[in-house]
This record gives C-alpha cells, structure tokens and sequence, in this order.
C-alpha cells in the first residue's frame, strides 16, 4: 500500500514537471497574442512573463533533476529519511549545539532512538 | 498558421478589456510620489548593505508582492502611474516597490531591535506594525486618485461598513491577510534558500495543527479574494461564511495538507526549496481541473471585473481561460510558503 501510494505521488510529481513545460510554452503563447498582457504598449510588458518563463524552466529541469536522482552526497545506505536527520546533526553541529539537545529536537520531530543512533553512526564514519 | 493555431485554442482576443485601458498618465503628484518610493528603496537599500545577502532578500519579497498583486489586480485599479509603471494590466511594478521597501523595512526593522523574540510571536509584531502604517499609505493612493475598487469590491466594502470608524472589516481584514501571506512567502523562502536555515526535520507531523494551519491560509485567502469570484449553487448549509462554503475550502485544504504531507513524507531527503517546488506544482496540477469542473458547472463564476481582464485564450484541455489556470499557481506560491512557514516555526518552536 505504502509503495504504491509513493509511487502514486512520484507519478503526479512527474506530470507536474512536465506540466511545468507546457505552462511555458502557453505563457509564450499568452505574452505574443493577448494584446492586455504587459498593460498593452507598456515598455516593461514582457518582463513578468519572461521571468515567469525562466522560473518555469529552471523549475522544471532543477526539480525533475533533484526529485528523480540520487540525492545523497553521503556515501552510505541510510534507512529512509535518515539522510534528512544527518544533515540536521551535521549543522546543529556546527551550530554549537549540544547531542543531547540535538536528540530532544529530534525526538520532538518523531524520529526513533535507532534512527537518531544510525545518523550518529553515520556522521562519525563519514565527517 | 496563426489563425489556425488561434482556432484550435480557442482564441478570441478581448482587445478593449477594462483591465487594460484606464487611464496611465503620469501626474505631476505622482511623479512625485514615485520619486519618493525610488529614495525611500536606494536608501534602505544603502543602508543594508552591510547585511548578508539584502538584495536578495528584498528581491524575494518584491517577488511575493508582486505575485500577490498579480492576482489580485482585478480587484482594483491603479492609475496614474505612467506607462512605463505597469507590468501586467494594472499591476504596478513601483507600487509593488513602494510595498516592499515599506513592509521590508519594518521587517528587518523589528528583527534588529527584537532579535530574541521568537518567530511565532515576531510574526505578530511586525502586523502590529504594519497593519496602521499600511492603513494610511492605502488612504494616500486614494487620495492622489491612483487607488481605486472594482465595483464588486466596493459592494462588499459598502455592505459590512464598521460602525463608528465606517470602514468595512474586510478593508480593515485585507491588510493584515496580505502582509502574512507576504511576509510567509518572504520568511519561508529566506529560511530555506538564502538563510539555509537549520530546520527540524519531522518524521511524525501533527496533523491536526496541520490541517488548521492549511484551514486558516486557505480561509484568510478566500475572504481575500471575495469579491473576485462566486462559490454558488452549493447547498445552503455549507456556506459558513458570505459564499465561503466548507465543500470548496475544505476540498482545497484536505488537497493542499495532503500533498504537503505526502511529499515531504516520500522525499524527505530532498531539500525544503525543491519540496517547496514539488508542493505547488503538484497542488497545481490536482486542483486544474477540479477548478476547470466548478467553472464549467457554475459552482465559481468570475466577477465581472476579473472576466473582463480574460484574453480570451482558454487553457488547452480544461477549456478555461487561461488566466484561472495561470493564477492557481501564483495562490498557491502564498498558501503553501504561509503553511510551510507557520508549520516550520511551531515545530522549530523550541
């Protein structure tokens, strides 16, 4: 049920970066023919859809990119969501933070004693 | 080819709308008006750049302003201001300026002077602030005849007047609603874009603290937007509110909470600017066509002022006009920035 409700999700996501393109392309289409877009003869008219255009782009090619590859720059395999609770060990580190702090925060936000222990683990192999 | 391309989407361009041809002379007080604004930004801008990444941030926030504008514009008209002001029908790009300098100094104002207050609280302060400063530069556009309402707005405003003030709750209620969906968006992205914030990261939401999050963002936008379009034809007990009815906020709610949880539980490695991402365009593309079906079966009808603001361009497969479609994503840009924040401070509480 799980699996199928992630993939579900995946499956949305990815026909919404998809849509993402095709809001581009209407945005063109919208900024050449509708003579209102920009105030009419504004000077500055195309400006809005030409950053909403880059916008677009960027999004759908940066987020197809980030959702649908690896993300971890940590070279281990992690129980899901465990990669999350590393980053966040890792700069409460550095913020000066004390572990016993840095578990309470995370016990608060719902991670269980072996997931906390796995993170640990994790950073003390690899930082 | 043109034509051709125009009869398969349907395209009949609306030429004269009424969005597009107010009046965009420049008068000799607003000129000055202007001026104003241009200082009053190199100044504040001059005296942050010491600040770590300032433009940016006030570049983040003009950018909310200027989303929220947008999609609001069929609510009034801004006069006036000269040709080379307007970005889109009557969306002004030095009005937009003017809001962010005033909202961006009062911001980084109060975080100066009260850096110690927690976040759920300072969110409150600068509403305190801004609430009474933006009443008055509100009455000033009025004034210098660049503000004005649409008439759907100025039924609304005329028909719940308060009494001894003789303003109406929903102009007093639109200022407070427009700075926290401004100052969310802005808080929320500086705290996972430029700020990188150290962020808790939630393996087991509260979802009912979830929900009434999502319900209030989506509620205070609805009262926003009131004027600009009709929930009809709904049942009668469902509407808890003018024609805020609990069918189409609730459906709106129950899809934004969803996705948002339904994200950040299956990509919860993924960093909270891409999530951001994946939360808006993943609403976008479940609420298109619902908001296509509501449309078509005359449970959303558009206000006059906004269906005149139509190209007459209508979205390929939904078979709306294609600025419902476009503003779906500029709403939820705000809904969600204004949830994820207020999730994020309250479980970043202690």
């Amino acid at each position: 049920m799980k699996k199928l409700l992630e993939f579900i999700v995946k499956t949305i996501l990815a026909l919404a970066f998809l849509g993402v393109a095709f809001y581009g392309v209407m945005f063109i289409l919208m900024v050449i023919v509708c003579s209102g877009f920009g105030g009419g003869s504004n000077s500055l008219g195309a400006l809005l859809p030409i950053i909403f255009l880059i916008f677009c782009a960027l999004a759908a090619i940066v987020g197809f990119w980030r959702f649908f590859t690896p993300s971890t720059n940590i070279n281990q395999n992690l129980s899901k969501g465990v990669e999350a609770v590393v980053n966040y060990i890792k700069n409460s580190r550095a913020e000066g933070l004390k572990k016993e702090t840095i578990i309470i925060n995370l016990k608060s936000g719902g991670w269980n004693d072996d997931d906390i222990k796995e993170a640990f683990i994790c950073i003390d192999k690899t930082f | 080819m043109i034509n051709s391309i125009f009869n398969f989407l349907n395209f009949h361009p609306v030429v004269n709308c009424r969005a597009c041809t107010f009046d965009k002379t420049l008068t000799v007080p607003v000129m000055y008006y202007e001026i104003f604004i241009a200082l009053a930004t190199i100044v504040l801008l001059g005296l942050m750049i010491w600040k770590k990444k300032s433009l940016f941030h006030f570049f983040l926030m003009f950018i909310g302003v200027i989303i929220f504008e947008t999609f609001t514009g069929p609510l009034w008209l801004n006069q006036h201001l000269g040709n080379f002001a307007y970005l889109y029908h009557g969306v002004s790009w030095v009005l937009s300026l003017g809001l962010t300098t005033m909202t961006y100094s009062v911001v980084w104002f109060v975080d100066s002077v009260w850096p110690k207050i927690k976040d759920c609280y300072r969110f409150f302060v600068y509403l305190g602030f801004l609430w009474p400063i933006m009443y008055f530069v509100e009455r000033f556009v009025i004034d210098l005849d660049i503000r004005s309402y649409v008439p759907e707005v100025l039924l609304v405003v005329k028909s719940n007047s308060l009494p001894l003030i003789n303003v109406s709750w929903q102009a007093m209620m639109y200022l407070p609603v427009f700075f926290a969906l401004i100052i969310a968006f802005y808080k929320y992205l500086a705290f996972v874009l430029l700020d990188k914030k150290n962020i808790l990261p939630i393996n087991k939401a509260n979802v009912i603290r979830n929900i009434i999050i999502t319900f209030i963002g989506v509620f205070l936008f609805e009262i926003m937007i009131d004027p600009l379009v009709v929930n009809a034809n709904l049942p009668s007990w469902s509407y808890f509110y003018r024609d805020v009815s609990i069918f189409l906020t609730g459906g709106w709610v129950i899809i934004i909470w969803l996705a948002i949880f339904l994200i950040d539980k299956f990509f919860i490695n993924r960093s909270f600017f891409y999530r951001f991402i994946g939360y808006v365009l993943t609403i976008t593309i479940i609420t298109a066509p619902i908001e296509a079906w509501l449309i078509r079966n005359n449970y959303r009808i558009y206000g006059e002022s906004a269906s005149q603001g139509f190209s007459g361009l209508l979205f390929p497969l939904l078979n709306i006009p294609i600025e419902v479609v476009f503003a779906i994503p500029f709403y939820l840009a705000l809904v969600v920035a204004f949830v994820r924040y207020w999730q994020v401070v309250l479980e970043n509480n202690n």
